[in-house]
């Protein structure tokens, strides 16, 4: 029982550097730029497929495929901003829910045409099977990968918005857009980085995803939901919040499904609503 | 008529209210000076319920309204302009003014009506009432933000920096308008502006605010010839 | 008054199709009505109140399964159409204290996260038929002609009521306020408006519009899942009506409606493409065309809104 407790909550609090580093992106976009980006789930599932066209074409494991898609999806966010959300921004408060929502839309219907509906899976090779053992609990090196891999971003995010002349240009910027532009700030290259960052860390988290479950074109959804709910959860535009509120909602899914599998994903959008009212600016904050 | 009592608030390290008291008497009309970051227009956030203190407490009317929405005080009777002006676009002029008509001062149907169209008259906009409020240029802008406080028929006015950027007839023009409404329904003004040639001719006081302090109150020529008073301008003359 | 007179003539023209066109021209047209009346809501929210809600599903679901454990127990399913919406608005009413303290994307997000928690709690109930649906129990006393003609009666109605009830919201005081909270909520609340009172009302009003319109399909259908009522699907097309045919305007989401519907009758062979091209329209449109094709082209039929003159 006690073991049972014990494993859920460390294979919980790795799920949650999962959704931690889907979340970065979206937590970084709103704190900069004020942009809840709809489509970032879509994203992310682009990511997957991508890494699966290349490691099969290619013939390499997935992990080599990342510096070719990492750069082409830090290109592909500096283009949607300068093409789409730079548009959408100036548009007053709908507009960027609405283009990035039309963005989603024609993100998962592309990836149909694509790649049919059927559910995909990327071949970790070795390291999708291996584990080690800490006395009695047994876990898998990919998913302590993918939360080191979460807390190295969150870390670098964190020392390049505070120790950084580009850092401090962004916060700037985030903090009063007019005095930015009057001190010399040139704020579109400033997100249009933003954007490409952000995009690229949706992207690594997607193929982190698709190595550790099925994706098929509409799981961006999903995907956005609970980066959405880790924001929520750990408080707007913290970078640390997010990872504590990945990770309260990884351990909450895993705790409930020990209990009963069925309402695993009802008890996250359950917690979710509770800190909406009980602690709406969030746990950090 | 307004009463803040020992007001404290802080935006991480910065300092905007530091234990700051201060009372205005119906009718008094109050200028406000200082230096860029001085607190001055959170100071009418706290007053209009926009911003919540960290400390301290704010009465107007005898009553504590600290825990009160912007949109309770004002009904109540303290009326706001925005230093960059805020319309609601995508509404004509006169639908701007009908909205605080008839929400802020509570009159309903044909006295919201009559009342806005009134105070169109008193602020010249009365040409300008059929159009959208995002087809207006600043000047206009400025004279809907006043009017639209107007409309909510406040017992105190808080006017952020209402002259600024205008041209000096223009200026004259705005300051006319203010005391005209100030005659007749005798509000209380607090008024923030940067154009002190502005205010001196108005108000019967001056405070001056520094780092989130007020360092100087009084007559205005008294405040603008204190030491403490001249050193926060760094030698320039505010006059 | 010419308005007057032609919109009763319309009405009444419509009103009289089961005895002049019959059940062929029915069918489409409970299709269009229930989109008339779900985009007219969804504009009630994001034209007049500023709140674009990607969870308006929740209620549709809400509005089917209320009316299926309605008819459950004996009550005529015609009759219990104005009964769902009443709960779908009496279930608005708690949810939106939580929702409506975000706003803008955030308010999207967690409307959708609302979608998806009760689509699971009724997917996770036995007594609603669990994943696999429930089918409508009690219209076994109607002839299959009548049936359809009540429905479709009920389709117009729905589809006049909403048109009617947002154009009187929306040309009252309470169109005022909303416009004011939309455009500015900070200023409005400086002006006396009372923000979260005139949000929330918006809310329930649609969401209990739009548990009546659930009710309907579900009477349409006969059956009802939870993987398909509660998708996020019904979000993206009222959306895209709104959008296209003019936000903030009463003709708009019905234009809106007329083109959507057109489209889906024309194009929905062609699957997936036909939805990249949905979101491909509503971006441009956002960008370039913000206030729709009615507002661009059409003159309003329906004023809202203060003149001097």
């Amino acid at each position: 029982m006690i073991m049972g407790l014990v494993t859920g909550i460390v294979q919980g609090v790795l799920l949650g550097g999962a959704y931690a580093l889907i979340a970065c992106g979206l937590s970084l976009a709103f704190g900069v730029m004020r942009l809840v980006n709809i489509a970032h789930g879509d994203l992310a599932v682009c990511g997957a497929y991508l890494a699966l066209v290349l490691a099969t074409g290619l013939g390499v494991p997935v992990a080599v495929t990342l510096p070719l898609i990492l750069p082409i999806a830090f290109a592909a966010g500096v283009l949607l901003q300068l093409v789409l959300f730079q548009r959408a921004l100036r548009g007053g408060v709908l507009a960027p829910v609405l283009v990035t929502f039309g963005l989603s839309v024609m993100i998962q219907n592309l990836l149909v045409t694509g790649a049919s509906a059927d559910p995909r899976s990327l071949d970790g090779g070795r390291l999708a099977m291996a584990g080690f053992t800490i006395g009695d609990l047994t876990l898998s090196w990919l998913r302590v990968i993918g939360f080191l891999l979460a807390v190295a971003v969150l870390g670098t995010l964190h020392l390049l918005l505070r120790r950084t002349a580009f850092g401090r240009r962004i916060r700037a910027t985030a903090d009063d857009l007019e005095t930015a532009r009057l001190v010399g700030i040139r704020v579109r290259p400033v997100f249009a980085c933003v954007a490409g960052i952000a995009v690229a860390t949706a992207v690594l988290a997607g193929v982190y995803i698709g190595l550790t479950a099925t994706f098929d074109p509409y799981a961006g959804g999903l995907t956005l939901i609970f980066a959405f709910e880790a924001v929520v959860v750990g408080g707007l535009g913290s970078l640390w919040g997010t990872l504590l509120g990945g990770i309260v909602l990884g351990v909450t899914q895993q705790l409930v499904g020990l209990w009963d599998v069925r309402f695993a994903v009802l008890a996250v959008h359950v917690l979710f609503f509770t800190v909406l009212v009980v602690r709406p600016r969030g746990l950090l904050s | 008529m307004l009463e803040l009592d020992r007001i404290t608030k802080r935006f991480g390290r910065v300092t905007v209210a530091d234990s700051l008291s201060l009372a205005v008497r119906p009718g008094e009309a109050v200028g406000v000076v200082g230096p860029n970051g001085a607190g001055k227009t959170s100071l009418f956030g706290i007053i209009s319920g926009d911003l919540a203190p960290d400390a301290g407490e704010v009465r107007f009317d005898g009553r504590p309204v600290t825990r009160l929405d912007a949109s309770a005080r004002c009904r109540l009777g303290i009326g706001r302009t925005y230093q960059v002006p805020r319309p609601f676009e995508g509404m004509t002029v006169l639908e701007n003014l009908l909205v605080a008509a008839e929400q802020g001062a509570g009159a309903r149907g044909r006295a919201g009506l009559s009342l806005a169209i009134r105070v169109l008259a008193e602020t010249g906009l009365t040409e300008l009432a059929d159009r959208p409020a995002e087809r207006l240029g600043l000047l206009h802008r400025k004279r809907l933000e006043l009017a639209r406080a107007l409309s909510t028929r406040p017992k105190l006015l808080l006017l952020d920096e209402v002259a600024g950027g205008l041209t000096d007839p223009e200026v004259t023009e705005l300051v006319e308008i203010i005391a005209t409404a100030r005659a007749r329904d005798g509000l209380a003004v607090i008024w923030i502006e940067h154009v002190v040639r502005a205010l001196t001719g108005t108000v019967d006081r001056l405070l001056c605010l520094a780092a989130g302090r007020i360092i100087g109150d009084g007559r205005p020529e008294e405040v603008l010839a204190a030491p403490a008073v001249r050193e926060v301008f760094l030698g320039t003359d505010p006059r | 008054m010419t308005r007057v007179i032609a919109a009763t003539v319309l009405l009444l023209a419509l009103a009289a199709v089961p005895y002049t066109l019959g059940p062929v021209a029915e069918q489409p047209l409970i299709g269009l009505f229930s989109l008339v009346a779900l985009a007219t809501l969804w504009n009630l929210l994001a034209g007049f109140a500023g709140l674009t809600s990607f969870g308006q599903q929740a209620y549709l679901g809400i509005g089917a399964y209320a009316l299926y454990l309605l008819a459950a127990r004996g009550l005529d399913p015609f009759l219990g159409i104005p009964l769902a919406a009443l709960v779908a608005g009496a279930v608005a009413v708690p949810v939106s204290f939580p929702v409506l303290r975000l706003s803008g994307g955030h308010f999207a997000v967690a409307t959708w996260v609302l979608a998806e928690i009760f689509r699971l709690a009724v997917t996770l109930s036995p007594a609603l038929g669990g994943n696999t649906g429930v089918a409508l129990p009690g219209l076994g006393g109607y002839e299959p002609l009548v049936r359809q003609a009540v429905t479709y009666w009920w389709a117009l109605g729905l589809a006049a009521c909403s048109v009617l009830g947002v154009w009187l919201l929306a040309r009252g005081g309470f169109g005022l306020r909303a416009r004011a909270v939309q455009s500015d909520p900070v200023a409005a609340a400086s002006s006396g408006v009372r923000v979260d009172r005139t949000r929330r009302w918006a809310y329930c009003l649609a969401a209990s519009g739009t548990g009546a319109v659930g009710a309907l399909l579900f009477v349409y259908t006969l059956y009802v899942q939870p993987g398909s009522i509660f998708g996020v699907q019904y979000s993206v097309s009222m959306m895209f009506m709104v959008l296209i045919g003019g936000i903030g305007t009463i003709e708009g989401p019905v234009a809106g409606a007329l083109i959507f519907f057109g489209l889906q009758q024309a194009l929905s062979g062609y699957g997936p493409w036909y939805l990249v091209l949905l979101g491909a329209v509503a971006i441009a449109v956002t960008l370039f065309a913000p206030r729709g094709l009615w507002g661009r082209l059409g003159r309003p039929v329906f004023p809202i809104g203060y003149r001097l003159e």
